[in-house]
């Protein structure tokens, strides 16, 4: 379907659109981080994954002008352990260094998503433009779902995918460590 | 909380969701030969159902949850992905765990004995039995996962067939809200450590 546009010259919106969601190693980390976003008091709710997502799309700029982080894909496994591990625990820490965490996962979420991709070297600009639309969509709708479960067994759900994210975050980072 | 005397319409409705994902292994392992030619997702989705020790070892901690009722319900499922991943982390360390098999036949064996017998420990304690035998479970696991490449898709569908089997688990434990529920809870905590002995005299006659 998405190639059937190529024609079109949108299939790059799509590609970028897409990027967050096909991916197991971008995906899991934007859950994980509105999930934690959600169980946040009201001015960090927000805040969160707009440092996240604003550190991603730099990163994702720079990315398409030619540069990338180093450990991206590292640092992206790490940010499932620690986001997951922060679901599960429920933990509502100060504002500084959880906006920095966000930050920093934001970095790697970018250079990773941008960096390497066909479709991102062809069309730059609109492939950035198809991946802020694609994070945003997800960021917004997984923490207005998750905010609005205010259930006990839904925030415990909540708890538990938490916990299934940070475990494959585990056995990513030390399957990484060990090749 | 308000405590759950009889059964809704909700509770009705999560134990049918519960058989169905128990009956979910049964079709796909109907498309075995598909599957293993396919994603790493579903390889890894389907390595801990094709193991009835697995099963019902994590099926076992479901329904254990459901006898201990609060806070064990939730405390278990949330904490024991976390440190069976630490297991698998061992296992794909290449750190040795002596015993593998037998461990997790033991493990089948201890929570169905525990759940028959009614044992109420506290929640530390619970925690630290399950901790325990989470760790020869993913340590079997971590040690079968494959390399980097599909890595991640494995493992994500690995962790997450784990973690419905522990919620079926609890859904089929919600029946300790019936009248007779408790002692449905505890036969079938029996029969669970009945298969465990039935699994491990498996290993010896092996």
């Amino acid at each position: 379907m998405i190639f059937a546009h190529g024609s079109m010259a949108m299939g790059e919106l799509y590609a970028g659109l897409l990027q967050p969601v096909l991916h197991f190693e971008s995906l899991l980390p934007i859950l994980a981080l509105a999930l934690w976003a959600a169980q946040q008091e009201a001015p960090l709710l927000w805040q969160l994954p707009v440092a996240f997502a604003g550190a991603a799309l730099a990163a994702a700029c720079a990315a398409l002008l030619g540069v990338a982080l180093p450990a991206a894909a590292h640092v992206q496994s790490a940010a499932m352990l620690a986001f997951g591990g922060l679901v599960a625990a429920r933990l509502r820490p100060p504002a500084a260094p959880a906006l920095g965490l966000a930050a920093l996962a934001g970095l790697a979420q970018g250079s990773v998503g941008a960096f390497g991709e066909p479709a991102a070297a062809a069309r730059p600009l609109l492939y950035a433009t198809g991946y802020a639309l694609g994070l945003g969509l997800l960021l917004f709708h997984v923490e207005n779902l998750a905010v609005r479960a205010r259930a006990f067994w839904l925030q415990v759900g909540i708890r538990v995918v938490g916990s299934w994210i940070a475990a494959v975050g585990v056995l990513i980072s030390v399957l990484a460590l060990r090749a | 909380m308000e405590r759950m005397d009889r059964i809704g319409a909700r509770q009705v409705f999560l134990v049918l969701l519960a058989l169905l994902v128990l009956l979910t292994p049964c079709a796909a392992l109907a498309h075995e030969e598909g599957a293993a030619a396919g994603s790493s997702f579903l390889t890894g989705f389907l390595h801990p159902i094709r193991g009835v020790d697995h099963v019902l070892a994590m099926f076992a901690i479901g329904l254990w949850g459901s006898q201990l009722g609060m806070p064990g319900i939730w405390v278990l499922p949330v904490a024991f992905p976390l440190v069976m991943a630490l297991g698998g982390a061992l296992g794909i360390a290449g750190v040795p765990l002596p015993g593998t098999e037998l461990g997790i036949a033991l493990s089948v064996i201890a929570l169905g004995a525990i759940i028959a017998l009614n044992l109420r420990p506290p929640v530390a304690g619970a925690l630290g039995v399950a901790a325990f035998f989470a760790v020869f479970h993913g340590h079997a696991h971590g040690a079968e996962l494959p390399g980097q490449a599909g890595a991640i898709a494995y493992s994500a569908g690995f962790v997450l067939a784990t973690g419905l089997i522990h919620l079926s688990g609890i859904a089929v434990g919600l029946v300790i809200h019936l009248p007779r529920g408790p002692v449905l809870v505890r036969v079938g905590g029996g029969a669970i450590a009945l298969a465990g002995v039935y699994l491990l005299a498996g290993l010896f006659a092996a």
